[in-house]
């Protein structure tokens, strides 16, 4: 119940950050996906399940704070929240570039899902258009941003010191995997 | 009932992907006043205070910093307004004598045209939570008589026309939202078309006949056509035009002068007729 609360508080909080500071900090006319960061992180830390839950909720909450096609973000977001709960249960490596690359992914495919549903449900999004305008640069964006991020998650939500992290069942020894249960 | 880890995650991703297309569903499918839309309206509203205050919090952090990064161009930018100032002062010489003449003109066909309107601050508290759309967040709602299809303007040109009122907060939808549409008229050419927003937040006016010539900063403005935003609120000016032997008409790229990204305060123009409940079906 307890990490529920701290989810829903940190989804909260980046989303407030989202409508509020993020615009501020457009580059080139690009603003990250903060909420999607967050969802992305929290679920290479804690699995496909809590991704997956994050993601729904993270992307209920986007969803209700506008005015089109609710259930659209959610959607997409609960499916990024399963792919990076899936990096981390399948890629075991300490490596911090790793999350980088995950988040750029997931920003990648999720802004493809998102882009999808939306023509399925009449908003047409020209894709080839924007993909090296708007996609790919958000992408970057977001990957750079989640190293801190998920550096921060792992000092204060989690209380690690270090990337060592690897909710459930391995952890790294001498470049093996070693099943702790 | 057990699950494996693996399953667990395959029906939590098939379990909450249902609720979501069960809930774009509903959406799509209800009318303005149903529940999802309301819930919608509902979480703007209580979110209204939150927003405002982390804003409050943040604004004079931009402003410093803006401040810091403007130190270094002061000179150019100095130099620039001056002579600025010189070409405007002419313009407003220019502009004057065609007021005068537009009023004798009028005087004497006995046209009679609104050319001020009534308009009511307000401050920006939030933007878009969703990344593909542009909307802002303002603190004024119906309990200010804010309502439904009001134009939104800034000193620089038109912001937007606000789609969702709320009883302390309303939402405005950009003219760069990809949804938005806007009856616009060439100042010179006198073509009139739809100024529409895109994607990449610029300005596309479509419907500009082939044949017509238009020059590069010919201002675009409101038409008043469609009825909902009134005649001659400035949109911009013509960045650049385009045409393909494929198209059937022009394509016209308009800039805005508006800086969107940076806005804080606006001006809602409150005394527009109403708009007729079949227009505002459409605009949605």
């Amino acid at each position: 119940m307890q990490s529920f609360l701290i989810l829903f508080l940190v989804l909260f909080v980046s989303f407030l950050i989202q409508t509020a500071v993020v615009p501020f900090l457009k580059i080139g006319g690009i603003q990250p996906d903060l909420v999607l960061i967050v969802i992305a992180v929290y679920a290479f830390i804690e699995g496909p399940v809590v991704g997956t839950v994050t993601g729904f909720v993270g992307g209920l909450l986007q969803d209700l704070a506008t005015i089109r096609n609710m259930g659209l973000s959610a959607l997409s977001k609960t499916i990024a929240g399963y792919l990076a709960g899936l990096a981390k249960k399948n890629v075991a490596s300490e490596n911090l570039a790793l999350p980088v690359i995950a988040v750029f992914l997931i920003s990648l495919s999720t802004q493809t899902i998102y882009i999808l549903l939306s023509f399925l449900v009449g908003d047409a999004i020209p894709f080839q258009k924007i993909f090296f305008r708007i996609i790919a640069p958000r992408a970057i964006y977001d990957g750079l941003l989640a190293l801190p991020i998920y550096l921060l998650f792992l000092k204060i939500i989690f209380k690690k010191k270090d990337s060592r992290y690897l909710k459930g069942e391995y952890i790294l020894k001498k470049d093996k995997k070693i099943k702790l249960k | 009932m057990r699950f494996k880890r693996g399953s667990l995650d395959k029906f939590a991703l098939i379990f909450l992907i249902f609720i979501s297309i069960l809930i774009l569903t509903f959406h799509i499918k209800e009318s303005n006043d149903g529940i999802l839309h309301k819930t919608q309206i509902f979480t703007v509203n209580s979110l209204a205070s939150l927003q405002s205050g982390v804003s409050k919090i943040v604004y004079p952090f931009y402003h410093a910093w803006e401040y810091v990064s403007d130190i270094g161009c002061l000179k150019a930018e100095n130099k620039r307004l001056k002579n600025e100032v010189v070409e405007l002062k002419q313009e407003i010489i220019s502009m004057r004598n065609m007021q005068n003449e537009n009023k004798r003109l009028r005087k004497l066909v006995g046209f009679k045209e609104k050319t001020h309107y009534s308009t009511s601050p307000a401050r920006i508290i939030g933007r878009s939570a969703n990344n593909w759309q542009s909307t802002l967040i303002i603190d004024k709602g119906s309990d200010n008589g804010i309502n439904k299809n009001m134009p939104v303007m800034v000193g620089e040109g038109l912001v937007g026309q606000v789609v969702a009122v709320s009883s302390r907060v309303a939402q405005v939808q950009l003219i760069t939202d990809q949804k938005s549409g806007v009856a616009s008229q060439l100042l010179i050419s006198g073509e009139t078309g739809i100024v529409e927003g895109q994607v990449t937040g610029e300005l596309l006016m479509n419907y500009i006949d082939k044949d017509i010539k238009i020059s590069k900063n010919e201002p675009v403005l409101t038409s008043g056509l469609g009825g909902v935003f009134p005649k001659g609120l400035f949109v911009g000016t013509v960045s650049k035009t385009k045409e393909t032997p494929y198209d059937l008409y022009k394509q016209v790229w308009v800039k805005s002068h508006v800086n969107f990204s940076n806005i804080e305060e606006v001006l809602i123009i409150t005394d527009i007729l109403p708009t007729p409940s079949f227009l505002s079906e459409e605009g949605d």
